[in-house]
């Protein structure tokens, strides 16, 4: 082949052109630190880079969310384990109340007792994190739990939710609980402003998840003054019945409530109250109440503890004490408490019939009414060991929550590590290999210079023609 | 007079000398002309006379002077010119296609995705809280920008592309007329011709660049120039002409407008060139830049309708309904363009849906608000990212729902279109499977899990129908009725499924499932994928420049080969003349010396 100098100077030109475009990308590639740096540097690395990278977005994300659902779960716990020694506490008090005799001021010191530990149990039934209360349920951004400010009841106005977040691909956690289910409640109140009244009262929470719950409906004032117990059963996943009248509702047939079933959800337990025009009159307030079935309502138990032990002390102080404030202690006293435990009696659960009342009255009253108020406080600490066994199953709940917690963050930071390395080894210069390269490029470089100034030197006719 | 004849030859002897001296100089002036092909004088040796045989020779004659010319490799380099210009042309805009979908450079759609749906994650951990509904807004509002960016992008270049290949389109022009022009010249200077013809083939080869071309050599020394499948460009002086204009049916994008040597009718080729610089770049604009804006409109469609079902299922914090999420600011336009977060959420965060239910008074019953904790709609939406089908529309319904579900884009306009065609409704059961001719409705959670397929057909109106078994075994037919579908819409961007009022096929927590057949990516995947698919081109275009490259440079160099100058060679016979040139000088010395020994005979 015939040589000539375009070929010559071409040649090299060519050659030394590949060379700077290949050390350049050698050199991009090095002060990056990336083997891609733009998607043609390795189309399917690059490919494979997007969805690492994804997926440690998704890891990063799972992370935040697994802390704040910890930070909650810790709370509740720590909240729940308080809870239970006020319980311990308390059960205490009642002990002591029930063996103590005859003590002028320790009965009512007890009652006081009582009084803080509720306070207690009350803040803590209100925790929260932040801003989230996380015994409320869906209904975290008030307080689930209120206080009369009269009667110094406390109601549950959560409901039956749980907020929920990602901790994985399709793994959900619950970060706040129903209060109810550790410390009961659930009630709702409805007035009625017109005649004909007809809407769907929600009871908040407190469904144990059994299916014999029953639920007291009481209507007061102006219309027909009555109360009804109705048990309500499932009757699928999300659908309550209503089954029958316990107690002989006479202002309104249970046909009314049973003609339209009720539901259950996240949110609570809707009764239906149908067409009743006949029934409700303006004035008229129906409460519903959730009975058995439901989780042990602490609050209520704690009041008729502290109510309980105070009239423990009123029976002590009997004749001393001036009961009906009429400004004398005297016989009155001591009928007006024989009223007064007579009504309250009735109000508890296995209440005493009313003629062995009476004939603890006949065999001699204080006696009686101390025994009374005794198995009232055995009753009691019965209840309190229930509401206990209330507490240990939240807080397995909220134990089980943690280690999922647990293993979630591990098997996340596992595959985090995992997804790193095969990142870096998609995309990530090989430092020791793009070294190697670019000496070898430079070295070529070099050779394809001094080879380009032989030519330019080279040896030419023109050198000779003198 | 033998010596007069000696010396009458020692002049043709010194003017051919001077002749080949002047050609050696010509090709040493000219060894970095471009195209320029060396020259070579061609001397004959002037027979005797006839008449006089004993005269002797008469001396050299220049019979011609030549170029040195090969067509084989002249056309090699045309075509090998050809073949690179069609990738070469495309290196600048690739860098700028690449760097639209490379993450480094600017966000891309699926950085868009993950903030999208991690902001929104974010919110679920505190549904209520204003910030991180505003939080979540701005992912909404960035995945709808990065669309917009896309799309905007992905146009601009195919404007710029517009610029590029308007510029080529005069530059074939310019060649084309040129070559004509030489053409003329060619036949004018009649043997004299080489410079102009070398000229000529430069030109031609630079055209070949451009455009895909055959040449054809006249006779009468000129060259007829044809554009490859489409007409005459050249003939003799004459030269037909390229023209741009801006399509107004086509968002104004620039086609190319032949109009043939002697007419006045100008036709469309631009479908027709697929070679050279020329075709290169209308390859890009019309193929590559084209799809990847058709992918990133089907992309803005599925996934807006995707988040739309959902949201739309879910209760703001007024307890009202959700509205669609994202909007498109023109219906008729391009989607990724036109995709944005509906205003009215955007003046007011409250609106974004992601509680599964209403808050209700206790006492009236009336729907006060959301469920402040409930986040399980927004949860739904984020599991979005993690379906593989795109053709998804998942939406968990309360106890017995009724409504519109409404399955987002993925629709792949065929069946639209046979509506809109009915002649065409005769061959739906030649393509099975195609995306729309089965929908698989699922319904899982609490109630009555179910798996139905359904098979649409047209039976003058739209009509649907279980799916025969055989159609797809994994998802049998299930206790679904076609009941529980009332009704099916078909729109361009969606397909809407009515539930009819199946207060005891649906429980609360369900979540009807509805899915479009043959699709097979999460949404983030096919974004990896679409990036994948410009890298390839890309790095395939640059391979296939670095290999046509070194092609072009083996049969430049052959060309060059035969037809270049070289150095060392013309010095050769630079000194070569030279000493001819003495030795014609001394012939004539020689003689004249005779001569004078002659004339002193005479004195």
């Amino acid at each position: 082949m015939r040589i000539t100098d375009r070929i010559r100077f071409g040649t090299t030109r060519n050659d030394m052109n590949r060379l700077q475009n290949r050390s350049n990308k050698l050199y991009k590639e090095l002060s990056s630190g990336k083997r891609i740096n733009l998607p043609s540097d390795d189309p399917f690395g690059a490919l494979q880079a997007t969805g690492l990278k994804t997926h440690q977005r998704l890891l990063e994300q799972y992370d935040r969310n697994i802390s704040t659902a910890r930070i909650n779960l810790y709370a509740a716990d720590n909240a729940l384990s308080q809870a239970v020694n006020v319980l311990t506490e308390a059960r205490t008090l009642a002990i002591t109340g029930v063996s103590v005799v005859g003590d002028t001021d320790s009965h009512r010191v007890m009652a006081d007792g009582i009084s803080q530990l509720k306070e207690q149990l009350f803040n803590l039934a209100n925790s929260r994190v932040g801003d989230t209360f996380i015994f409320g349920g869906f209904q975290h951004t008030r307080k689930p739990y209120t206080q009369d400010a009269l009667t110094g009841e406390v109601a549950y106005r959560g409901d039956r939710g749980a907020m929920k977040v990602e901790i994985g691909e399709g793994s959900l956690l619950d970060t706040t609980l129903e209060g109810a289910a550790a410390f009961g409640g659930g009630s709702a109140t409805v007035s009625v402003t017109s005649a004909g009244y007809t809407g769907i009262p929600t009871i908040f929470g407190a469904y144990n998840g059994t299916d014999n719950m029953r639920v007291n409906v009481t209507v007061v004032n102006g219309g027909s003054p009555d109360t009804a117990t109705y048990a309500l059963q499932l009757t699928g996943p999300g659908g309550v019945g209503i089954l029958n009248d316990d107690n002989g509702g006479l202002g309104y047939t249970l046909a009314e409530l049973n003609t339209t079933p009720g539901l259950l959800s996240d949110h609570g337990i809707q009764l239906n109250i149908p067409d009743n025009r006949q029934v409700f009159a303006p004035g008229d307030e129906i409460n519903a109440d959730l009975l058995a079935g439901a989780s042990e309502d602490i609050f209520a138990l704690f009041d008729e503890l502290e109510r309980t032990l105070r009239e423990m002390d009123d029976i002590n102080s009997v004749g001393s004490v001036d009961y009906d404030g009429n400004g004398v202690a005297d016989a009155q006293d001591l009928d007006n408490l024989e009223a007064s435990i007579r009504s309250a009696d009735a109000a508890v659960v296995n209440p005493l019939s009313p003629a062995e009342v009476d004939r603890m009255v006949r065999d001699g009253r204080r006696d009686r009414f101390r025994e009374l108020a005794n198995v009232r406080v055995q009753n009691l600490i019965g209840r309190l060991d229930q509401a206990m066994a209330q507490f240990s199953d939240s807080q397995s709940l909220i134990g089980l929550g943690l280690n999922k917690v647990d293993s979630a963050s591990d098997a996340n930071a596992f595959l985090n590590e995992q997804v790193t390395t095969t990142l870096a080894s998609v995309e990530d210069s090989d430092f020791v290999t793009a070294v190697n390269e670019l000496t070898l490029v430079e070295n070529s470089l070099q050779a394809a210079v001094s080879t380009t100034s032989r030519v330019i030197q080279g040896v030419s006719l023109l050198d000779y023609l003198r | 007079m033998g010596l007069t004849y000696a010396l009458l030859n020692g002049a043709s002897g010194l003017r051919a000398t001077q002749t080949s001296i002047n050609t050696v100089s010509h090709n040493i002036a000219n060894s970095e002309t471009a195209g320029y092909s060396r020259q070579r004088v061609r001397i004959g040796a002037q027979p005797g006379s006839v008449k006089d045989p004993r005269r002797g020779g008469r001396g050299a004659q220049i019979e011609n002077i030549n170029r040195v010319y090969d067509r084989f490799s002249s056309e090699q380099v045309r075509r090998d010119r050809t073949l690179l210009g069609f990738f070469e042309s495309r290196e600048r805009a690739l860098f700028t296609l690449e760097s639209i979908y490379s993450e480094e450079i600017a966000p891309t759609i699926n950085g868009g995705f993950d903030s999208f749906f991690n902001s929104l994650r974010d919110l679920t951990r505190d549904p209520a809280n204003r910030g991180a509904r505003s939080h979540f807004l701005s992912g909404a509002t960035e995945i709808a920008s990065v669309f917009n960016r896309v799309h905007h992008d992905l146009r601009s270049l195919q404007i710029d592309l517009d610029q590029d290949i308007s510029a080529r389109i005069e530059q074939v022009n310019h060649l084309t007329s040129y070559i004509a022009q030489l053409n003329e010249q060619v036949v004018v200077s009649g043997d004299a011709s080489m410079d102009f013809e070398d000229r000529r083939d430069e030109a031609i080869r630079e055209l070949s660049k451009l455009v895909a071309i055959t040449v054809i050599p006249e006779d009468s020394g000129t060259v007829n120039v044809q554009l490859n499948g489409i007409g005459t460009l050249v003939q003799d002086d004459l030269a037909a002409t390229l023209q741009g204009l801006p399509d107004p049916n086509n968002r104004r994008v620039m086609t190319v407008e032949f109009t043939g040597i002697g007419s006045n009718v100008s036709r469309d080729i631009t479908g027709v060139i697929d070679r050279g610089e020329l075709g290169g770049l209308l390859d890009l604009r019309d193929q590559v830049v084209e799809d990847l804006i058709a992918e990133v409109n089907t992309m803005a469609t599925d996934f807006a309708g995707a988040v739309n079902a959902q949201h739309t299922a879910g209760y703001d914090l007024n307890g009202n309904r959700g509205q669609d999420l994202f909007v498109f600011s023109d219906e008729d336009g391009d989607p990724a363009m036109n995709l944005k977060v509906n205003d009215a959420i955007t003046a007011n965060v409250d609106l974004i849906a992601i509680s599964s239910q209403a808050q209700r008074d206790p006492i009236s019953g009336a729907i006060t608000g959301a469920v402040p904790g409930d986040a399980l709609n927004g949860i739904a939406i984020a599991e979005l990212q993690y379906m593989t089908r795109s053709a998804i529309s998942a939406v968990q319904v309360g106890g017995g729902y009724t409504g519109t579900v409404e399955v987002g884009g993925s629709y792949n306009g065929r069946l639209y279109d046979r509506i809109l065609n009915p002649l065409d409704l005769n061959d739906l059961d030649n393509r099975p499977g195609s995306s729309l001719e089965q929908i698989v409705l699922e319904v899982s959670g609490a109630g009555q899990p179910d798996v139905a397929t359904f098979r649409i057909s047209f039976d003058g109106g739209l009509t649907f129908e279980p799916a025969p078994p055989g159609d797809n075994p994994a998802a049998p037919a299930g206790n679904f009725t076609i009941a529980d579908l009332n009704n099916l819409f078909l729109s361009k961007s969606n397909v809407t499924l009515q539930m009819g009022n199946n207060g005891s096929s649906f429980n609360l927590g369900d979540r009807v499932e509805v899915n479009l057949f043959n699709k097979d990516a999460t949404f983030n995947r096919k974004v990896a994928e679409t990036l994948q698919g410009v890298g390839q081109v890309a790095a395939d275009n640059f391979q296939n420049m670095d290999v046509y490259g070194v092609r072009l440079n083996q049969s430049e160099k052959l060309r060059e080969s035969i037809a270049g100058v070289s150095i060392d060679e013309e010095m050769l016979d630079l000194t070569r003349f030279e000493q001819q040139f003495a030795a014609n000088s001394r012939v004539i010395q020689t003689v004249n010396e005779l001569m004078d020994s002659v004339l002193e005979l005479v004195r």
